[in-house]
Formats: structure tokens, sequence, C-alpha cells
């Protein structure tokens, strides 16, 4: 028993004058204090750190408490991580490319830098295999069973219809347990009733609004997904806006009218003569302007809600999060990437998935607040601590990709 | 005095706290004390330690059987240390080494380009060998039963004019030595799919009203379409293709499952290409096996090609660019290549 940092007689649970006490003290105080001879101690303490957690939270976060996020991979580490796993993927007839993820997940969490720590990916290359096998044979189940019989596959489709939001969840918890920070790994606490509702119902239903009750849907989606993150014990608090989601979406859906708009000014300019020639110089354009569309429309929707879904999610006391993501430069960033990896036949998507990161990085800031030295893995919510056994039969995450 | 120093960070087991702490090296045990104490914080031999694999320039996870993790960013003599326990990653070294990279470049492409243009198309008539004549008399059926519902309606033709066609066409069967109730013919109208004919898995082949419209001066013409038909089943080409698209979409999603966003765009278009290519192949097979067909009937190849022609004259002008995004070869090259062979 250790109760150093008590200044009066220890030996009787009576309450003390705590009240001169920073936060991170009683912290201390509480991790230490022995709660079953001190009970009524320990209740004037938590209701004390529950009080001045409340007030850190409310308070607003200094500017200057937030700091850059760093990426430090680099395109010519990657790539020859990449080619080389690719190619032992294909020798081993597509075993190895389990393997193959875990080391490219592993090199883009360990050179994200939060605060001077590194990120850690933790998943198992067997865990992935068996996630694989899994997805393939749903795949290829559903696959061979929309040729043999359109009934069959409908009822199939049905039955995927049913299972996806469970798979969605699985996968939400699986990516989050193998994320490890500091020792403690994430989690995800969502359920299936209620991804069900947000992945399957709600969409929709939003069809029957002609969907224009489709934005609303996402942010329903969103915030699923958001509030039910955590970090050891710590949840994560999100309070999203249907009004961002809303403009979001009409601006995206502006920027795809107003570019087919000058398309099909420029067609119909050109269309007077049709010869084989033109042809293919029209349609090259139409795909040209098809991506140009693409591109700008999901960077405007990606900026704007990736902004507003940072900038209103906190884990109280332990962090806040900024992102300042503008969509033209995204934009550019994802026309450049696809122009180069079509011009190179695949050969720079590790440029464009380095450049990717970094972008992604620059425009990310978080605060760690003095709160992140004290979470504690949560032992109610299995093991989180990095070192924790975690695999067991349901700990998948059942994809092809 | 410790062979090795080094600087890193030690997460104790079961919280978030962080230490800067000073890590030595000795023979074959690590000790990790408090830079700012002085305080010895861990120790351990090095069988004790789970080790993660070298990667790139990322630090290396050391974790001591209490749980607490050591995180540090390493020097080569450092590297050498932590791999004395014969631990070192041979796909590390790999990707490290200049010659394994220069050769993944050259080998990759090679290997994906043969998986693409031998070993799928060969598993893929093994499959369709091994696929049972009952599925894909369901698939037929099913495949018939959907698009009757959908895509087609009763054919306009009159009840004398289709048993005239069947009956020059059973002698035709019979005369080339297939088996006679293997293939079952049918006549449908349909608006979307105009001139137009398929064949079902199952020897069950549409003729579409528009299509025997088109070639209605010249019964030869529709012969020769039917033979073409006749050469999908013959080979197995729904199955083969069923096959193909199966394998090659897993093997993309399988390799390149992680990219995404626009990225995908480019996996997908080539996909796409892909298949079509495939489906391209399985074209040129039927085209040629009516070629040789018409050649034993005694008819001229000719008729295959007008046939085409008046195909050709219904969709018009053809770019050069579309045969990268089209299930069937150029019009122009078909007509060119039964013209040629005469």
């Amino acid at each position: 028993m250790d109760n150093t940092n008590n200044l009066v007689d220890i030996s009787v649970d009576s309450t003390i004058d705590y009240s001169n006490y920073s936060l991170e003290q009683l912290l201390a105080i509480r991790a230490d204090i022995n709660t079953q001879d001190f009970p009524k101690r320990t209740k004037q303490l938590d209701a004390l750190i529950a009080e001045q957690q409340q007030q850190a939270a409310q308070a607003e976060v200094p500017d200057e408490a937030f700091s850059d996020i760093k990426f430090h991979g680099t395109t010519r580490d990657y790539f020859s991580i990449w080619i080389v796993n690719l190619l032992l993927s294909i020798v081993t007839l597509g075993v190895y490319s389990a393997w193959a993820k875990v080391r490219t997940s592993r090199y883009f969490y360990a050179n994200l830098e939060v605060d001077g720590h590194r990120l850690s990916y933790l998943g198992e290359p067997l865990q992935i295999l068996k996630g694989r096998a899994i997805g393939v044979l749903l795949f290829g189940s559903y696959f061979l069973a929309s040729v043999f019989s359109p009934m069959a596959a409908l009822a199939v489709a049905a039955i995927l219809f049913i299972l996806a939001p469970a798979l969605l969840v699985q996968g939400f918890k699986f990516k989050m347990k193998m994320t490890g920070y500091r020792n403690i790994r994430f989690g995800f606490t969502g359920s299936y009733g209620k991804a069900l509702l947000v992945f399957v119902v709600f969409p929709v239903m939003s069809v029957f609004t002609l969907y224009l009750a489709f934005p609303w849907a996402m942010k329903k989606i969103d915030q699923f997904i958001y509030e039910h993150l955590s970090y050891g014990g710590q949840k994560v608090e999100t309070d999203l806006s249907s009004f961002f989601y809303y403009l979001a979406s009409i601006g995206a859906v502006l920027i795809v009218a107003v570019i087919f708009g000058g398309a099909s000014i420029v067609g119909l300019v050109s269309t007077s003569t049709m010869d084989s020639l033109s042809i293919d110089l029209a349609s090259l354009s139409l795909a040209a302007f098809y991506l140009l569309a693409m591109a700008t429309a999901s960077s405007f929707y990606t900026a704007m809600i990736r902004n507003h879904v940072f900038g209103n999610s906190k884990m109280s006391g332990v962090a806040e999060f900024r992102s300042n993501i503008e969509f033209l430069p995204l934009a550019g960033l994802r026309l450049t990437n696809l122009a180069a990896i079509i011009l190179t036949l695949g050969f720079a998507y590790p440029w464009a998935k380095i450049r990717t990161a970094q972008f992604m990085a620059a425009g990310t800031r978080v605060a760690i607040l003095p709160g992140a030295d004290n979470v504690i893995a949560d032992a109610s919510n299995n093991a989180n601590a990095v070192g924790d056994e975690v695999s067991s039969m349901f700990d998948i995450d059942v994809s092809l990709g | 005095m410790a062979l090795l120093q080094a600087e890193g960070q030690l997460y104790k087991a079961g919280g978030s706290a962080s230490l800067a702490v000073l890590v030595s090296f000795e023979a074959d045990s690590i000790s990790v004390t408090c830079q700012q104490s002085q305080q010895p914080l861990v120790q351990a031999s090095l069988d004790e330690l789970k080790i993660s694999d070298k990667l790139g320039n990322t630090p290396r996870d050391i974790l001591f059987a209490n749980k607490d993790l050591l995180t540090l960013i390493c020097t080569p003599a450092i590297d050498d240390w932590l791999h004395q326990g014969n631990t070192k990653s041979t796909v590390s070294g790999f990707e490290k080494s200049k010659r394994m990279v220069a050769l993944s470049v050259v080998l990759v492409p090679l290997m994906l380009l043969g998986i693409y243009k031998y070993l799928i198309p060969a598993a893929a008539i093994g499959f369709a060998d091994y696929v049972p004549a009952y599925m894909t008399q369901v698939a037929s059926e099913h495949t018939l039963f959907a698009m009757d519902k959908t895509l087609l309606s009763p054919t306009l033709l009159s009840e004398q004019t289709q048993q005239d066609y069947l009956d020059e066409w059973a002698e035709t069967i019979d005369q080339l030595a297939l088996e006679t109730d293997h293939y079952q013919i049918l006549f449908r109208q349909s608006d979307i799919m105009q001139a137009n004919a398929f064949a079902l898995p199952d020897g069950t082949i549409v003729i579409t009203d528009d299509m025997v419209a088109l070639v209605d001066d010249n019964p030869d013409l529709l012969l020769a379409i039917l033979l073409h038909e006749i050469g999908h089943v013959e080979h197995k080409h729904s199955m083969r293709l069923v096959a193909q698209s199966l394998a090659s979409s897993v093997v993309v999603s399988y390799l390149f499952g992680d990219l995404s966003g626009m990225a995908e765009i480019f996996t997908g278009t080539t996909t796409t290409i892909m298949q079509n290519r495939f489906s391209q192949a399985l074209e040129w097979q039927a085209d040629n096996y009516a070629l040789s067909q018409l050649d034993r009937l005694g008819l001229s190849r000719e008729t295959f090609a007008q046939a085409m022609e008046k195909l050709q004259d219904m969709v018009g002008e053809e770019s050069q660019l579309s045969v990268l995004m089209s299930s069937h070869p150029l019009m122009e090259q078909r007509i060119q290549n039964a013209r040629s062979q005469e």
C-alpha cells in the first residue's frame, strides 16, 4: 500500500481536503489508493476527478495546444516493400498476400507520429488470411449463385443485406483493435442492431424521399461509426450536424452539374463531324470530364465532411482533433495520382499512396491533453493492452482486399 | 559497460503513460532505465522479448513478458543485436535488396500477364468441363425465365415461318453430326435487344425477330449466325466466361484490394478491359467455328461476312477505341477474318 501523497493520518478512512490538488495529482493518488480500506476517500476522489475532468472538457483548448501529425514514410522504402511483397504474393498463389497486408499496414501506421508517439498495427497474418478465405468463399458463392440462378442470387443478396451490417461492425472492431497507440488498443463498440439501422434501413428509406433524406442518412452512418470508437477505456464523443452533410452533398451535385454542363456545350460544338477518330476523341474527353467531375465533387464532399467530423469529435480530457483539408488541393492530388498510375501502368501506386498519407497528415492537427497519460486499458472491454492476446475466432476482418 | 546504448520510449503495461528511457544492450540481455530519474525500470534476456520484424525505417516494437512495450528507432548495430537469436526477417532483407526489387519489377508484370493470358483461361476450360449438366440446365432455365420477364416478349413471327426455319436447322444440325435434341432454338421479340442472338449453356439459342428481319432475304445468313451461337455452346463458352470473370475479380481484389478511391478506377477499368479480352477471344473462337462448319456444309464463308455486314450497318460507325470496352471484336475485323480465310 502506497499512500505517500497523503499528508495527514492515513490509517482512518476519512475524507481529506483535496481542493488544491491538480487533476494529475488526483489521478496519481487514485491510481495508488487501496480502494478496499478507503472506500470513502476513493468515492471522494472519483467525484473530484469527474468534476475536474468535466471542467477540463468544457474549457476551450487553445490553438497552441494543437500539433501537427507527422508522416515519415518514403516512396522509395514503400515501393520496395510493395513490389517485393506483390511478387511473393503471386508466387505463393495469394497466400502470402495476408502477410503483405500486415507489412503494408504496419509501415503506414508506424510511420505516423502523433505527439511524438508512433501508431502501431497489431494485426496478425493468420487472422487476415482467415478473413480473406471467408471473404472469397462468400463472394464466390454469391457470384456463382448469380450465374446459375438469378432467383438464387436474389435470395443470397437478401441474406447479404442482412449480413452486411454484421460484417461491417466486425470489420470496424478488428481494425480498431489492431490499432495501437502508446501501448493501448483502440476499440469499436457499435452493435449489430444500430448498424442494420444506419447501413441498411435509413439509406433504403431515403430512396422513398427521392434521396432528399440521403445526406441525413450519411450523417447517421458517420455518427454511428465515430461515437462508438474508443481508446482503451476512453470513449470518443461526436456531435455531427446534418447541415454540413446537406451543404457537402448539394455542393458535390452542383460541381457535377457545372462540369457536365460545360462538357455538353463543348460536345455540341464538336459533334458536327463524326468520323471514327472524332468518336474516339469525344469518348476520351467524355471520360476525362467524368473523372474531373468525380474527383472534384468527391473531394469537395470528403474535405468538408472530414473537417466537420474531426472538429466535432473528441476524447474528453485526452485529445481533440482538427482537420483543415482544402478541396481543390485534394482534387488535384487525386487527379494527379490517377494520371500517374495510368501512365505508369500501376507502378506509381506506392508514390500515390505515400503522398496521400503525407497530404492527410499535413491536414490534420491533434491536441493531446494532460489526461492522455492516464488512459487505462479497459478491462471490461476485453483485452486492449497491446501485449494482450486477442486472437479469437471472431477476430477477423472478412474482406477480399 | 553495456555493448550498445539507445534512447527509446517505454510504455508501462495497462496504461498510456510513457517514459523517455535509456536502453542498454548487454551480451544477451537488455535493461531499461528512466532517463530522468536514472531508475532501472525493466530488464530481460533476449529470449524473453517479442520483437517486431524489421520494416523499412520504422521504429521496432519490443514487448516484454510483463507487457511493457519499448519502442526505439534502431541503428544497424542494434538491429544486429536484436537479430542474434536468428530472428532476422528474410522478407525485410528482400525489401532492402536492390537486386530483389529490380527482379520484382520485371517479374511481377510478366507473371500477371502469364496469369491472365494462360493460367486463368486454362483453368476456365477445366472448370467448364467439371460443371455438371444439370447445373447448366438450371442456369439456362433460370436465365431464360428472368430474361422472358424483363427483356423479351413472345415472338411475332407466324407459326409457319418459325417451323420452316426450325425444320431447316434441324437438318443442318443433323448434317453436322451434332446432337439434335441438345439444341433448342427459340424466337423472341425484343425492343431493347434489337437484332440479336444468344446462346445459353444448355444449348438453348434465342434469336430475336429483328434479327430474322435483318437477314430476311437470305436464310443462309441466319444459319451463319446460328452456327456462331452453336460454337459458343460446343466450346462451353458461358461457363468459361463465368470462371474467367470470377477468377480475375478474385485475383484483382486479392492482390490490389487495398487500392482505394481514384486508384480503384484504374483497377476497375483494367479488369473490364481484361474481361473484354477474354470475351473477345471466345467470340473469335465461335466465329471460326461457324466458318469451318460453313465449309463442311458446302456453304460459302461469304455468308458469314454478309451477316456481319448487315449487323455492322445496324450498329453504325465503330471507333478503334471501343474495342477495349466491348465484349465483341470490331465488326470490320470479323468481316475481314471471314473473307481472308476463303
